[in-house]
């Protein structure tokens, strides 16, 4: 409890406090507006510099207050007098300060009153183009934000100062378009100085007339004059240059004489030369020339130092200008800086995108190639695999061909003699005995002959069976030497051979046969290096054979009679042949019956044969 | 009135007859014109107007300590060429300033540019801004007119020569001139050929007229004089007709736009 009651009280205590800063601080903001009223009020009369500490002064309270209305307001003042008094530089910074906190507090009637400032300082630098600029800014926020009650006033200030700038153009006739007459009267406050503007207007396209009735009329408040002296000069001023437009030269010498000494001393410098040249000129008029000699030096000075003035000016506008220009450079290369690396941030993104890109579609492509690649490799791979089986599909049914036929060749073939055997016989004999229909000659017959080696066994005995094959080798090559190439030469089997001669008459196989029984007998077989002799015996019979009674022998049954001859050789003399030639009646009797009966047949002319002893 | 050889070319341009007997004014010599015609026209003018005497010209220099300070003294009676109205308004108690020779927005100029520059010539009046026209700050009707455009402004003050030789080496643009009587409006200067800006006129804002010294005896008498004279010429049309056939005033510029209008005729009243 005594916590909390402590708190309260310290609240309450703080609460007071705050009230009594507050009260204190907005009493200081009375105070200070009211500084400020009159300070403008001062300044209105004239731009004093004793003002500036008093200036100062209300803006570091108004800023310490955060009162930032008032201290936009000693802003303005002090660029005002700082303008007047030449330092366009600060007044132009001063202004621009105030200008931002105006724009901020959204204060349109300061924002137009800082706007006419800027546009006399421009007025005063020769700046024209942006006085107008200024000007036209400042009457657009007149007619658009400003509330009625403030913007009455400015209304005037800008008429006063859109005039002024006509003038200083010298376009005389919008000025005086501008400062007309209704105008003077609508603007009360500021009738006196519309008017004396009016009345340059009129003097500078020589309607002096015009001008001395403005310039003493009520618009030109008397009062006003004896306040203001810069006011006072110009309506002498005014005065002078009448006076000397209506040729009353002494009246203008006097009035530009009695303005010149009031403004001696001070710093309206232009009002001086204008007022000597009035000088000069009235002098001229009047003939005295060293008078106007004088004052003509006097002008010339005063021109000096005005065209100094400019020239320092001038000087200040370019350097502004370059600073500016420097400025305005130095932001575009900032830009164009910011510029080139957006560019370069957006290409680099660019080239990121791209290569990420570029791998993913190089990642594709690699896939893709690498699909392709493997597909093609295992179609490759197959094909080959294929042309592979397939070869070796080939080359085995070609090895197994060629086994076949080896085998066949193996099967169809003797060992010992190289010539064909028993199977092969049977293979090619049924092709072999076809009747050819395209040979339809008397050789169709042909000559089954069988051979047998006489005493063989008793060669293999004594010789051994090495020597029995010397033998049986060597007749098989006699064979070959000794027969066609259409020829069968076949292995009957053991010691004996069997010979198919095709085409071939009963005479010409008497002739072959003979052949081969000599050449068998004369040939010098050497059996352990040593000669031994060697004979064979043979039987044959023709193909086609009929019997008696038309009917034909078959080629089994003419083998048979072919052995029944060399059987009848071999039993009645060997190395000697029996070839069957025709049998010559019906032969009733079996081949069985033949193979013994051979001889008896013979001779009783049932068979008709030749022998070879 | 010793430069530009005018008495010459006066002498010249009359060929033995009698300025009273001058009816074409087209020019015959070369060389500036309105000069020789200022001086037919003023004799004409006091002819008609009653003074039936010779007038005798007595050249002078133009350069002196103060302007017209002969005609201020009374030492001349009349000026022989005319002069723009701000240039005497200070003298005004001295001078008798006749009617206007050359009525307010009547004297027109071109933006002369070189013939080869052919983009400039055809520069549209949005654009006038980009225009760089150099000028004699002592011309001042000149130098008030181009101060109320938007045109950039190279103040020199020199020979007229040397102004046009800088538009010729490109330092400037153009030249403030005055149309010139060729069919074309070409200016042709020492061989160079320059050409308006295309559809651009300027007025210059001021009038001319005649002078006479208030100082002298017969100065009122003959001011008199002269302007009656002028009223007889300008209700017969001689002074436009003047001005016109001495190509001083264009008929080839009719229908071409003021860059400074609102000089001419400015919104009146409160904006």
């Amino acid at each position: 409890m005594k916590g909390l009651s402590w708190l309260l009280a310290y609240w309450l205590l703080s609460f007071g406090t705050w009230a009594s800063v507050s009260v204190e601080s907005s009493s200081q903001r009375e105070d200070l507006s009211k500084m400020l009223m009159h300070l403008t009020d001062s300044l209105k009369e004239d731009y004093d510099l004793n003002l500036l500490p008093q200036v100062r002064v209300l803006r570091e309270q108004s800023k310490q207050l955060g009162a930032k209305n008032l201290q936009a307001r000693s802003l303005l003042l002090e660029g005002l007098i700082r303008q007047h008094f030449g330092d366009y530089k600060h007044s132009l910074v001063l202004h621009n300060d105030a200008l931002n906190i105006a724009k901020n507090l959204d204060m349109p009637a300061l924002e137009v009153q800082i706007y006419l400032a800027l546009a006399q300082l421009e007025m005063d630098l020769e700046r024209f183009r942006y006085a107008q600029q200024l000007l036209d800014q400042a009457y657009h926020l007149i007619t658009t934000k400003v509330l009625a009650e403030q913007a009455h006033a400015l209304m005037g200030e800008y008429i006063l100062w859109q005039g002024s700038l006509y003038l200083l153009k010298g376009s005389f006739r919008q000025a005086l378009a501008m400062l007309s007459d209704a105008n003077l009267i609508e603007y009360k406050m500021l009738s006196s100085k519309l008017a004396l503007a009016r009345a340059w207007a009129y003097l500078s396209i020589g309607e002096y007339q015009r001008a001395e009735g403005l310039i003493s009329s009520d618009f030109v408040k008397l009062a006003e004059l004896k306040r203001n002296l810069h006011l006072r000069v110009r309506y002498q001023l005014m005065s002078a240059t009448a006076s000397l437009q209506s040729g009353d030269f002494a009246m203008a010498i006097n009035t530009a004489k009695h303005a010149l000494n009031e403004t001696f001393g001070t710093r309206f410098l232009t009002e001086q030369s204008m007022l000597q040249n009035i000088l000069a000129g009235a002098y001229a008029q009047l003939g005295d020339f060293e008078q106007a000699h004088l004052y003509l030096k006097r002008f010339a000075l005063s021109q000096q130092a005005l065209n100094l003035q400019k020239r320092n000016n001038k000087l200040l506008q370019l350097e502004a200008q370059y600073s500016l220009a420097a400025q305005k450079q130095q932001l575009s290369v900032l830009e164009k800086d910011n510029a080139l690396q957006a560019q370069q941030l957006v290409q680099h993104q660019q080239q990121i995108d791209n290569a990420h890109l570029a791998q993913q579609r190089g990642v594709l492509g690699l896939l893709l190639i690498a699909l392709v690649v493997g597909f093609g490799y295992w179609r490759w791979q197959n094909k080959r695999y294929l042309i592979t089986l397939k070869q070796q599909v080939t080359e085995r049914t070609a090895e197994l061909a060629e086994r076949n036929k080896r085998l066949q060749a193996l099967s169809f073939t003797d060992s010992l003699t190289g010539l064909n055997n028993r199977h092969y016989f049977f293979s090619v004999i049924d092709a072999q005995i076809k009747p050819d229909p395209s040979k339809n000659n008397e050789k169709q017959e042909m000559i089954f002959c069988l051979l047998d080696i006489d005493h063989f066994k008793k060669v293999n005995d004594t010789y051994g069976h090495a020597a029995g094959d010397i033998v049986l080798q060597t007749v098989a090559d006699i064979l070959k030497q000794c027969t066609r190439e259409s020829d069968l030469v076949i292995r009957w089997g053991g010691e004996e051979f069997l010979i198919v001669m095709p085409n071939m008459t009963h005479n010409e196989a008497i002739e072959a046969v003979e052949r081969v029984r000599r050449q068998v007998e004369c040939f010098p077989f050497l059996v352990n290096e040593q000669p031994i002799q060697v004979t064979c015996s043979i039987g044959f019979a023709p193909y086609p054979l009929t019997n008696g009674a038309n009917h034909t022998l078959s080629w089994e049954q003419v083998i048979e009679l072919a052995d029944n001859g060399l059987y009848m050789a071999k039993k009645e003399h060997r190395n000697a042949w029996v070839g069957l030639h025709s049998l010559n009646q019906p032969l009733n009797s079996s081949i069985k019956q033949l193979n013994e009966d051979y001889r008896s047949l013979i001779n009783s002319g049932q068979v008709v044969a030749s022998t070879s002893y | 009135m010793s430069s530009e050889n005018f008495s010459q070319r006066y002498t010249e341009f009359l060929n033995g007859r009698s300025p009273l007997d001058v009816k074409s004014f087209y020019p015959t010599t070369k060389g500036s014109h309105i000069e020789i015609i200022e001086m037919v026209l003023l004799q004409q003018a006091l002819f008609l107007g009653g003074e039936t005497r010779e007038v005798v010209f007595n050249p002078k220099p133009s350069v002196n300590i103060i302007e017209f300070s002969d005609m201020i003294s009374g030492e001349s009676l009349v000026l022989a060429r005319s002069v723009w109205h701000e240039d005497i308004i200070n003298y005004r108690g001295s001078l008798y300033v006749s009617d206007p020779v050359v009525k307010f927005g009547q004297y027109e100029a071109g933006l002369y540019v070189t013939k080869r520059n052919v983009a400039l010539q055809n520069l549209p009046q949005e654009q006038l801004e980009q225009l760089t026209v150099v000028a004699n700050p002592r011309w001042r009707v000149d130098w008030r007119a181009l101060n109320n455009t938007d045109i950039n402004i190279v103040s020199f003050i020199g020979p007229w020569e040397t102004m046009l030789n800088m538009v010729e080496t490109e330092v400037v643009d153009a030249m403030l001139i005055n149309f010139s009587v060729s069919q074309d409006l070409l200016l042709n200067f020492e061989g160079r050929e320059y050409v308006p800006i295309q559809n651009i006129k300027m007025m210059l804002p001021d009038s001319r007229h005649f002078i006479v010294s208030k100082n002298h005896p017969q100065g009122e008498m003959i001011f008199a004089a002269l302007n009656r004279g002028l009223k007889i010429l300008r209700a017969q049309g001689v002074l436009d007709k003047a001005l016109k056939q001495s190509g001083f005033i264009s008929h080839l510029v009719d229908d071409w736009r003021y860059v400074n209008q609102q000089m001419l005729n400015p919104i009146q009243g409160a904006p």
